[in-house]
């Protein structure tokens, strides 16, 4: 289990919070998620939100545009 | 290189390039060339286990061709080069295997892929496809459908990944010439690992065509060699630009800085000593930052994630069982990632690509690890780094993702003889100056810092 921790809103999240958007998410988009493959997609989805976070606390200006295809 | 020598070593010890020289001047014919690779294929890679599928049939019609064109009077650039692909590549009559199981139901491929097909105009002879990552995601090639790549240094480990067949081919003189792919280092790590050299060119600038992708917005295509110059060659092919081999020669004095910060935190020692080594024959006595490389990695984690959930979403709707248990856990949870975060990690792109640009007024280099160890044993789930036990799959890439992740060509020169396996550096140059990167690894090669020799019995 991944220790609990608060972003920087102040919620509180932990496991219980990527089991439920695994759950959510997988009924959301139609994914039939066997009970073998669950644990182990949170546990990923756990390691991707820690390097997310990384992301979400970095201030942008407003006028930073998204580069979805980057051109050097 | 002289006929006299030709006689005396093994023709699989020999460059592209010389192998182009020679067959175009009618010293040795593409035939030979191709003979003396096959047997060196099935002499090595039962234990090696780089190739997925031989095309010999084709590769045998194709070294006849080669020669017999030569024998009209023409000189292609790649006259009888021998190359192998990573097989997300396309090639007529295979498989497009994409590493996975799953692809295998697909019929053959009716076309080459357009990087490979570019090569074979130029005479090359396509031996057949190499062993991956499935779905190109991971940095060891330890493939649950196919078996791992083994490291010719060291059987016991990991030749890196997801290029991981494509590096291994190129160290033990199963081909002189691979191509791979690197969307947050595949071709960089196994080329880092395997001791040879890798060219991960600027985002855009070789055709993806005829690839099966992975990350749209991070893929790159390139080559790996045992020398710049056939890197350089190899490109130009390719590329179908301006030519950067003839002036990756020249004496020009490049600026190159050491990049510190992200780029030596968690490295080991060797791991750094191959940079020092490197950026002291270079003269680079600057350090300089890169400011949220950090940041970056974990952008670039992020948009992979999604990016793959997403590309994947009606096979792992379908198929999850059929998937590579390494890789199911991470494309599905990609798939399940809140769009706020990949919007960001895009925001946060261009963001980081204009601080690089500004390194790039005062510098034309700048140095990093490939990566922050040697290869991993096989099937090694954590390490040791400076009293600290990290996983080995996600950190082969600490160094290479933020460099992919804005696109900038790397060249990634080999550094033996810091520690009993073979390390990378990353070169990395401004966006569109493979020239820069190519030159200045040249240069290492010359002057004995780098090298690329052939692993394993003559």
């Amino acid at each position: 289990m991944t220790t609990p921790r608060a972003d920087q809103s102040g919620v509180i999240r932990s496991d219980v919070t990527f089991a439920a958007l695994v759950d959510a998410g997988a009924a959301l988009l139609g994914i039939p998620l066997a009970a073998a493959h669950r644990g182990e997609v949170v546990a990923a989805l756990a390691m991707i939100m820690a390097q997310a976070d990384l992301i979400l606390d970095f201030p942008l200006p407003d006028v930073a545009e998204a580069a979805p295809r980057f051109r050097p | 290189m002289a006929g006299d020598d030709l006689r005396t070593i093994p023709l699989h010890r020999l460059s592209a390039t010389t192998i182009a020289g020679t067959v175009a001047a009618q010293q040795i014919s593409a035939t030979e060339v191709l003979e003396d690779h096959i047997d060196r294929i099935r002499a090595l890679d039962p234990a090696l286990n780089c190739f997925t599928d031989l095309c010999l049939d084709r590769a045998r019609a194709a070294a006849a061709t080669v020669d017999a064109r030569i024998a009209t009077g023409e000189c292609p650039k790649l006259a009888g080069v021998p190359v192998a692909v990573k097989n997300l590549f396309n090639v007529s009559g295979l498989k497009t295997r994409a590493g996975s199981k799953i692809l295998r139901d697909q019929p053959p491929a009716t076309h080459d892929a357009e990087a490979l097909a570019r090569l074979v105009k130029a005479g090359a002879v396509p031996l057949g496809t190499l062993n991956m990552d499935e779905f190109a995601y991971g940095f060891v090639t330890e493939n649950t459908h196919d078996g791992p790549t083994r490291n010719p240094h060291d059987p016991t480990r990991s030749a890196g990944g997801s290029s991981g067949g494509s590096a291994a081919a190129v160290a033990a003189g199963l081909a002189p010439l691979t191509l791979g792919s690197d969307t947050n280092g595949s071709i960089r790590v196994p080329a880092a690992l395997c001791g040879v050299f890798g060219l991960k060119p600027t985002y855009g600038a070789l055709p993806r065509e005829g690839s099966f992708p992975f990350v749209d917005s991070l893929d790159h295509v390139g080559p790996f060699a045992r020398s710049a110059a056939d890197l350089a060659i190899a490109f130009d092919v390719m590329h179908g630009g301006a030519p950067v081999a003839p002036a990756i020669a020249d004496a020009v004095p490049y600026r190159v800085a050491v990049l510190d910060g992200w780029f030596s935190h968690g490295a080991t020692e060797a791991a750094l000593e191959a940079v020092d080594r490197v950026a002291r024959a270079l003269g680079a006595d600057t350090r300089t930052e890169l400011p949220e490389a950090r940041r970056a990695r974990a952008a670039a984690f992020c948009i992979t994630a999604a990016e793959g959930g997403t590309l994947h979403l009606d096979r792992l709707r379908t198929r999850a069982g059929d998937f590579d248990p390494a890789t199911r856990p991470r494309l599905l949870a990609g798939a399940l990632l809140p769009a706020a975060i990949v919007q960001q990690a895009q925001r946060f792109r261009a963001w980081f690509a204009a601080e690089a640009s500004r390194l790039f007024e005062r510098h034309d280099a700048l140095l990093a690890p490939a990566t922050p160890c040697p290869a991993p044993v096989l099937g090694q789930a954590t390490m040791e780094i400076a009293g600290e036990t990290v996983p080995v799959r996600p950190h082969l890439g600490l160094y290479t993702q933020p460099i992919s992740f804005i696109g900038l060509p790397v060249v990634v020169v080999p550094v033996h003889g810091v520690g009993p396996l073979p390390l990378g550096v990353q070169v990395i140059a401004a966006p569109g100056c493979e020239s820069v990167a190519l030159a200045i690894a040249h240069r290492l090669e010359r002057d004995g810092i780098c090298a690329a020799p052939v692993v394993g019995p003559s």
